[in-house]
């Protein structure tokens, strides 16, 4: 089966590197998938899962803000937050999610309810990919 | 009169030992601090190269080359953001960045965004105009930090209060060197050769170049101050080390010198006792 390199890099560290079969990953458009021989690409992502199928076997990662560079010789994401789905802690993300919660509830600034409610929706988000 | 200077060099000999104390437990804490920074540094660094490389890429691509963000416009004001130390006591690395801002801003309209207390102090007694102050983070940064920073820096940048933006960091060379640099972030430029490598990609935009492109600055924005904290962060604790160590260096041969002539004194205390014993029992004697 044809795989291509696959980079994922935040900033505090490598976070995966290999050659993969296929990836899917939420941009801010939706779900996309990558196989081998895409044509370039670039996109900005949302927040949402990252799954990478490499050697038949796949794994999920939870993803929130970066982008996505596909090119000839690889595929990089550089992704703001990044984490594997058994590395997150459920309990940690569901009082975050309670925290975003309350916080919505009260009359916040624009900016303040922005910043609330993308705080709910990467909880939620996190929750979803541990749970899965 | 010779006891009297013997009880001098004593006393001096033991507050040089007191600040060689305090210099060698600096200079412990500074590297272990300096390991930490260093791993921090190793691992920023894969992101911060590539992110530099793909926003140059982005940036040569004819379809992003009249945003907002490429377009040179005529310079009326400058922001500097300036990250120095929290603390003192490193050797140079406080001074050689504020040197750098300050001849840097030479002949433009600056102001300035502080990064560390010795940085803000610094600006606090200068006539120029200071935006923010961000002391004590540099430590502790995560990338979650510049946010603030970068989205405050460009709404001004988009409103036309600031035309271009300069980052005033130390590059962590190697633990021996560490050197001052001024980054130009915005508006974006980038090496000739990079740009014209890919020049004309066919690289398919989702949803369209003006919207990732917008979506990409800002990360790139973020990638690059988290870089040059980190960096500075592992150059403050870097120099702090070599200066403690210096110090402590110089204390350990005062007190050898001192150590000699207070054995030179306690040598002539005890020669004239001597001499004064032989005359007074030869007068006895006599």
């Amino acid at each position: 089966m044809s795989t291509f390199h696959l980079k994922v890099l935040t900033v505090d560290r490598v976070f995966f590197e290999g050659d993969v079969e296929r990836i899917v990953v939420r941009t801010t458009q939706g779900d996309v998938g990558i196989l081998p021989n895409h044509v370039k690409y670039l996109a900005a992502l949302g927040i949402g899962g990252l799954t990478i199928i490499a050697d038949g076997k796949s794994r999920t990662a939870a993803v929130a803000g970066g982008f996505v560079d596909v090119s000839k010789e690889q595929t990089v994401i550089l992704a703001r937050t990044c984490e594997w789905a058994d590395e997150i802690d459920i309990s940690r993300a569901e009082s975050a999610e309670e925290r975003a919660k309350a916080k919505l509830q009260q009359k916040l600034s624009e900016h303040e309810q922005d910043i609330a409610s993308i705080k709910l929706r990467k909880a939620i988000n996190r929750i979803r990919i541990a749970k899965k | 009169m010779a006891s009297g200077n013997m009880k001098d060099i004593k006393r001096r000999i033991k507050s040089v030992q007191s600040t060689m104390q305090i210099t060698k437990a600096m200079e412990l804490v500074a590297s272990s601090k300096l390991r930490h920074a260093r791993e921090r540094v190793t691992k920023s660094r894969p992101y911060f190269n590539t992110i530099y490389k793909t926003m140059a890429r982005i940036a040569g691509d004819t379809k992003a080359a009249d945003s907002i963000y490429t377009k040179p416009r005529e310079i009326k004001k400058s922001l500097f953001i300036v990250i120095a130390g929290d603390r003192g006591l490193a050797g140079g690395y406080n001074s050689n960045v504020l040197k750098l801002a300050a001849s840097e801003m030479q002949g433009k309209n600056p102001c300035v965004v502080t990064i560390g207390r010795k940085a803000q102090e610094y600006y606090a007694k200068r006539d120029i105009e200071v935006i923010a102050d961000y002391p004590n983070i540099a430590e502790t940064m995560q990338i979650q930090d510049t946010h603030p920073i970068v989205n405050d820096m460009l709404s001004r940048y988009k409103k036309g209060e600031i035309d271009e933006v300069y980052i005033l960091y130390t590059e962590f060379v190697s633990p021996m060197t560490q050197e001052a640099r001024c980054k130009k972030v915005l508006p974006l430029a980038f090496e000739k050769e990079e740009n014209s490598e890919k020049a004309k990609s066919l690289t398919e935009y989702d949803p369209s170049p003006e919207a990732v492109f917008a979506s990409v600055v800002p990360e790139y924005l973020n990638g690059m101050l988290y870089g040059a904290v980190v960096e500075s962060y592992a150059s403050e604790q870097s120099s702090r080390r070599m200066a403690m160590e210096s110090a402590s260096d110089n204390a350990s041969e005062m007190i050898e010198n001192l150590n000699l002539s207070y054995n030179r004194a306690r040598q002539a205390a005890i020669t004239q006792e001597i001499t004064e014993i032989v005359a007074g029992s030869g007068q006895v004697g006599s």
